[in-house]
């Protein structure tokens, strides 16, 4: 990529610069020009919960930007991804912690940026499992065709989001269908939500469909109750499995001080036990390269699977 | 026992109140009971109706959620116990968890097999040891069978129930028993009050007590006999007033005469005591002194000696009564100090007091003189007439050689000190001068005595070491001993580098008087501690040397076996060109001996930690039959060769377990095999045997029949590099083994011994902790050889190709590594042979890993590490770094220095591409 460079007449040079100097000594000499309170946000359809586990954290991030201006922190909670656009947009919320995926459809339609890794319950990556039973002609994606998947609900990452980008950016086109008895149209692959794991292991295990599709630890569990023996069909790639992303617009300092926080946040113990609290914490890191690729290469196929 | 009549009432009352209640009590409660169990019963007969239909619609969808949920709903509800919703097989589809346990299990209880069984529609009901169920099947409008419900709940939460009212009755019914109890106690009191009066006040008349009175005022048949008893009590008691009046005047005086002859009696007795207390103290005084008292008569006679006298002077009390003390003292005593005797005599014609007259007692019946010291005072009665001298005298003797041996002593030391070798000095504490020396000291610092005396040590010392001084001398008061090397400085201004070692005297008072030192000249000490110094310095480099050349014959003996064992290691696993049996067994050997030199190599390089007691080892449950199963075939091919038959007996250990280190044990046995392998005749035999020897170990000997050891060598035996004269014998070896041996079985907490006969042969054991408590269930390590592994799986992503670059010098290494890499689908290997090169192939590949040997032509792997580092294109790039350079410090160093991870060759390619794979998945 070239990288350009704008030119302009000597003396106005020194004109800008004379202006700028100007603006910028009162604004040194005063406080932080953007000291205020720092916003983090969430979707969730429980704010009250929600709100309970992320205000300590987010207290103690605000107290360890006290010094950069920072003299508070608010939780707000959106509804759906629409709502968190909305606020992101908005400048409502500064911060957002989700899922990875999750968060790369509101980075999408907000500008919002991919920031950090969040080690939720000490779990620093995952990936989702399509799966049939054992004895299912089912060998490959493509035998999905005509065939009736079960999802999870629409705004899990690994029981949705994960399998059917996946399936869509293996050339499949997804139709939803009414009921579990419904016949998708025989060059689309049939999908229906069960709302619970448990409920698309029973219709898979009890045949109402053909394949389902959830996070692999939670496969693992079911997989020893199961009533028939089943087969993992495909291994969705690896991605990140909580992360932190800023708005767009967010003062690039005051971004480098958070990640810089938030990083060493589990070096000290208030910090580690801050983090314990907030759902398991076990720390934030930088988005590894390959993990974040694995997200964003889902990017162009989301208005295929994501209705925000 | 007798019983009141207020009693007797009270108790027949309360009976009678007490059975009525409880008889109530009862009746209620079974009727309750009854009612409350067929109203519990009609109640779950309906729930289960109705959960049947809340849950028929999600029956039919198979919506776990929502039965869940309906199921967690209603058990939290309570009143239930388990609750399980099962599709129209029986199989648990839910029971409200959110991971049932039986989940499409069909839940084994008689009553669900039953409730399968019917297939009834209706609520039934059942109940099971201590449980009710009550279930019924779901059906659907078309008469389709969509599943069951089935509740539980014990009989003890209907008891508890049942028990909670039962209580709350209680809590009613028994303040109200304990009510008519009492109203029936004040009942009983009421009524027997008066006649208990009556009875109480005649028992009182006839006791003799007159004036009793019975107040009873009822209007009643107990009231008039009340009345008439205190009528007939009344004239009983005026008749009898005058003769008790007589009777008590005249005792009161009887007591007043009596108490006054008590009082003179205590009186008299008080003054006696004290007169007795103060003879006994004076007496006390007399006997527990050491000293004795004496009298003499107006004539100077003595007229009285104390106990003591007699015990103290060892003469007779009788032979000194009645004497003066001119005729008591030797003749020759008077003439050995005449004046003092003289001036003795006149104090006592003069009638003046005396203190510590001493002289000499004549000798007594041992023979021995007793010296004595007198004092006295005279004595006059109340016209001022003299009566006597009256006083005491002690006995001196021990008293007057003790001051002779002090001064003996003191002569001793005053001869030490002129004679001894090192300095004596004592200084003033108050003005810091010098105030007494030896000649020593003289000597040693060249001064003449009166040169040295009033000198401060200061004046002995330049600047530097008047701080030892000050130092030294500031801690008198504090501490009474003081040690320090100091450099004193000679008349001739020549340094005295001098050891000192002082001590504080002290004034009876407690405050430093003096402080004595005495001072050694350390001149040749010091010379001999430089020399010491100088060869610590020599051994230290000596030992790097040593150590360097340790590390260089490891890197270099690692390189050529890197070759072997990993083409080696090619062989036996690629897929592509299976190997036949035959072939497959050598090459098995070939990793199994390569893997055995590679293990002696580590041992050579652990000689040097034995020395410095560094080794360590890892303790784990081993079979030993397993152990020695995988040592025999290691020995076997250099048996054969010198037609040695080798036998083993360890049938008898067969499922023995020691407590050992694997590598360890096994290099054990190695080497004593392979000692009677090599010290053996052509044709012997090699007998291997364990056996118990005692509880708890077991013993392994290695016997040969070689030419045996003599008994002249057998201290030696186990010394590093003695060979026993097989030096310049065709036989190879070291002459480390057996000491490496020894200390692996002591580490192993283990004992190693031998018996040898020369010409006959030798046996060798090792006796070996067997394991504790090892059961069935946990097996012995044996470590079966592993069936190898895929080396065709892909890494990371299966769908991108990964570019690996080698940097490698060795040609043999680097051909190993291109077809390790070639078997993996979508690894890409770059290589080149010097880091300068392969830092260019980095910038303009960007590999995903390069993985670096260390010991390469000009720059070295660390360097090009370095390099890389600073470059923005390959900062980021993992390194892995393939060494053959394996000291512990090298590795620590490679980490350090920034490698990912750090492979030692030769290579196990399990474990290079093991480590692959993380580096490449994490990056």
């Amino acid at each position: 990529m070239q990288s350009r460079s704008f030119f302009l007449p000597q003396i106005l040079k020194r004109a800008v610069l004379l202006l700028f100097m100007a603006m910028a000594v009162p604004m040194f000499m005063a406080a932080p020009s953007w000291a205020k309170t720092l916003t983090i946000g969430t979707i969730s359809a429980n704010p009250v919960d929600e709100t309970r586990t992320f205000q300590p954290f987010a207290n103690y991030l605000a107290k360890s930007l006290s010094k950069d201006g920072i003299d508070a922190a608010k939780v707000v909670i959106a509804t759906d991804i629409k709502h968190m656009v909305w606020m992101l947009k908005s400048g409502e919320a500064d911060l957002f912690i989700d899922s990875s995926v999750t968060a790369l459809v509101v980075n999408t339609l907000s500008g919002s940026e991919f920031m950090l890794r969040r080690w939720k319950k000490k779990r620093s990556q995952y990936r989702s499992v399509i799966f049939v039973r054992a004895d299912s002609p089912i060998n490959t994606l493509e035998d999905l065709k005509g065939k009736i998947i079960a999802f999870e609900e629409p705004f899990s990452t690994s029981g949705y989001m994960l399998p059917a980008l996946t399936l869509t950016r293996r050339g499949l086109k997804l139709h939803e269908v009414a009921t579990v008895k419904s016949s998708p149209p025989a060059e689309t692959v049939g999908y229906i939500m069960g709302y619970d794991n448990e409920t698309q292991a029973t219709w898979l295990d009890r045949g109402r469909v053909d394949a389902a599709a959830m996070a692999e630890k939670d496969y693992e569990e079911f997989s020893k109750t199961s009533l028939k023996p089943l087969r993992i069909l495909y291994f969705t790639p690896d991605v990140p499995y909580h992360v932190v992303s800023h708005r767009a617009g967010l003062d690039a300092q005051l971004v480098l001080r958070i990640k810089d926080e938030l990083k060493s946040a589990h070096e000290t113990e208030p910090g580690k036990t801050i983090l314990m609290d907030f759902e398991s914490t076990a720390k934030f890191d930088d988005i590894p390269v390959t993990l974040l690729k694995a997200v964003v290469d889902f990017q162009p196929y989301l208005n295929l699977v994501i209705v925000p | 026992m007798k019983i009141g009549l207020g009693h007797k009432i009270a108790a027949f009352t309360s009976a009678l109140v007490f059975l009525i209640g409880a008889g109530l009590f009862s009746v209620m409660v079974y009727q309750e009971q009854v009612i409350i169990h067929d109203l519990r019963m009609q109640e779950t007969h309906d729930h289960t109706k109705r959960i049947s239909a809340q849950v028929e619609d999600h029956l039919y969808n198979l919506d776990i959620r929502e039965l869940r949920r309906v199921a967690a709903n209603i058990l939290q509800a309570g009143g239930i116990d388990r609750l399980m919703i099962l599709d129209e097989e029986g199989r648990l589809l839910t029971d409200g968890s959110d991971k049932p346990a039986l989940r499409n299990k069909v839940p084994q209880f008689p009553y669900i097999q039953n409730l399968i069984h019917e297939k009834n529609n209706m609520p039934s009901m059942a109940m099971d040891g201590m449980h009710h169920w009550t279930g019924v099947a779901v059906i659907s409008g078309d008469d389709t069978l969509l599943g069951y419900v089935v509740l539980n709940f014990s009989q003890a939460r209907l008891d508890a129930n049942l028990n909670a009212n039962l209580i709350n009755q209680l809590i009613v019914l028994i303040p109200a028993l304990f009510l008519g109890v009492l109203a029936s106690f004040f009942l009983g009191r009421k009524l027997a009050r008066p006649l208990v009066a009556v009875s109480e006040v005649a028992e009182k008349i006839g006791n003799g007590d007159w004036d009793a009175v019975i107040d009873v005022a009822s209007q009643d048949e107990v009231g008039d006999l009340a009345r008439s008893i205190n009528a007939m009590a009344l004239n009983l008691s005026q008749t009898a007033v005058s003769r008790d009046k007589l009777e008590n005047i005249v005792e009161e005086k009887t007591k007043e005469l009596l108490w006054h002859q008590e009082e003179l009696e205590v009186l008299v007795n008080e003054r006696t005591q004290k007169l007795e207390e103060s003879e006994e103290r004076f007496r006390g005084f007399a006997e527990s002194s050491s000293d004795w008292f004496w009298e003499t008569d107006e004539n100077l006679r003595t007229s009285f000696l104390s106990d003591r006298f007699e015990a103290a002077t060892r003469l007779n009390a009788s032979d000194v009564l009645g004497k003066t003390r001119r005729e008591l003292t030797a003749p020759n005593a008077l003439q050995k100090d005449p004046e003092k005797w003289q001036r003795h005599f006149d104090d006592l014609d003069s009638r003046r007091s005396f203190r510590n007259f001493e002289y000499e007692l004549p000798a007594a019946a041992d023979g021995n003189v007793i010296n004595v010291s007198v004092s006295g005072v005279p004595v006059f009665d109340e016209q001022g007439v003299f009566k006597g001298y009256r006083g005491s005298g002690e006995d001196t003797t021990e008293r007057n050689v003790t001051e002779q041996e002090l001064r003996q002593s003191e002569r001793k030391f005053r001869s030490i000190v002129e004679t001894t070798a090192e300095g004596y000095w004592l200084i003033d504490s108050t003005t810091k001068e010098t105030i007494e020396v030896n000649e020593s000291l003289c000597r040693m610092l060249g001064y003449r005595e009166d040169e040295l005396l009033g000198k401060t040590p200061m004046d002995l010392v330049d600047d530097e070491n008047a701080k030892i001084f000050k130092n030294s001398i500031s801690q008198i008061s504090t501490t009474d001993h003081r040690t320090y090397d100091i450099v004193m400085m000679k008349k001739d201004g020549s340094p005295l580098p001098a050891h000192i070692e002082a001590a504080t005297i002290h004034n009876e008072d407690g405050s430093p008087r003096a402080s004595c030192a005495f001072v050694m000249d350390i001149s040749e000490r010091i010379k001999t501690q430089d020399e010491l110094r100088k060869a610590m310095e020599d051994a230290d480099q000596a030992n790097q040397a040593k150590s360097e050349f340790l590390a260089s014959m490891s890197h270099e003996l690692r390189t050529p076996l890197n070759g072997i064992l990993g083409f080696a290691q090619l062989l036996e696993y690629d897929p592509g060109v299976p190997l036949h049996e035959k072939q497959k067994d050598k090459t098995d050997q070939i990793i199994k001996s390569g893997n055995h030199l590679l293990e002696l190599i580590d041992q050579v390089l652990e000689l040097s930690k034995i020395e410095a007691g560094k080794i360590t080892v890892s303790l784990e449950n081993l079979s030993i039959s397993a152990v020695l199963d995988e040592c025999v075939p290691l020995i076997i091919t250099m048996a054969e060769k010198r037609q040695i038959n080798l036998i083993t007996h360890h049938e008898d250990c067969a499922d023995a377990v020691v407590r050992a280190d694997h590598t360890r044990l096994k290099q054990v046995f190695l080497n004593l095999m392979s000692n009677a392998v090599k010290y053996n005749r052509e044709g012997g035999t090699i007998t291997i045997a364990a056996t118990v020897v005692k509880a708890g170990t077991i013993r392994i000997a290695v016997a040969d029949t070689g030419f045996g050891i003599a008994a002249e060598s057998f201290d030696s035996l186990f010394q590093p590099f003695e060979r026993l004269g097989h030096e310049s014998s065709e036989i190879e070896g070291t002459g480390i083994g057996l000491t490496i041996t020894r200390e692996l079985v002591r580490l192993m907490g283990g004992e190693i011994g031998f018996d040898s006969e020369v010409g006959k042969g030798s046996t060798f054991w090792v006796d070996i902790p067997e394991a504790m408590n090892v059961s069935q269930s946990s097996q012995p390590d044996v470590r079966d050889e592993e069936d190898g592994f895929a080396l065709t799986v892909p890494v990371g992503d299966e769908t991108k190709t990964y570019v690996a670059l080698y940097i490698e010098d060795n040609p043999a290494n680097l051909m190993l590594m291109e077809q390790v890499f070639e078997m993996i689908p979508n690894l890409e290997l770059i290589s080149t042979h010097t880091a300068e090169l392969g830092i260019e192939l980095a910038r303009t590949h960007h590999p995903d890993i390069i993985l670096m040997d260390i010991n390469l032509p000009g720059m070295n792997g660390i360097e090009a590490l370095g390099e890389l580092h600073k470059l923005k294109e390959t900062r980021d790039i993992p390194v892995l770094a393939v060494s053959a350079a394996a000291m512990p410090h090298q590795i620590t160093e490679g980490l350090e220095k920034g490698f990912k991870a750090y492979v030692t060759k030769p290579i196990q390619v399990e474990t290079l591409l093991s480590t692959v794979r993380e580096i490449l998945d994490a990056s």
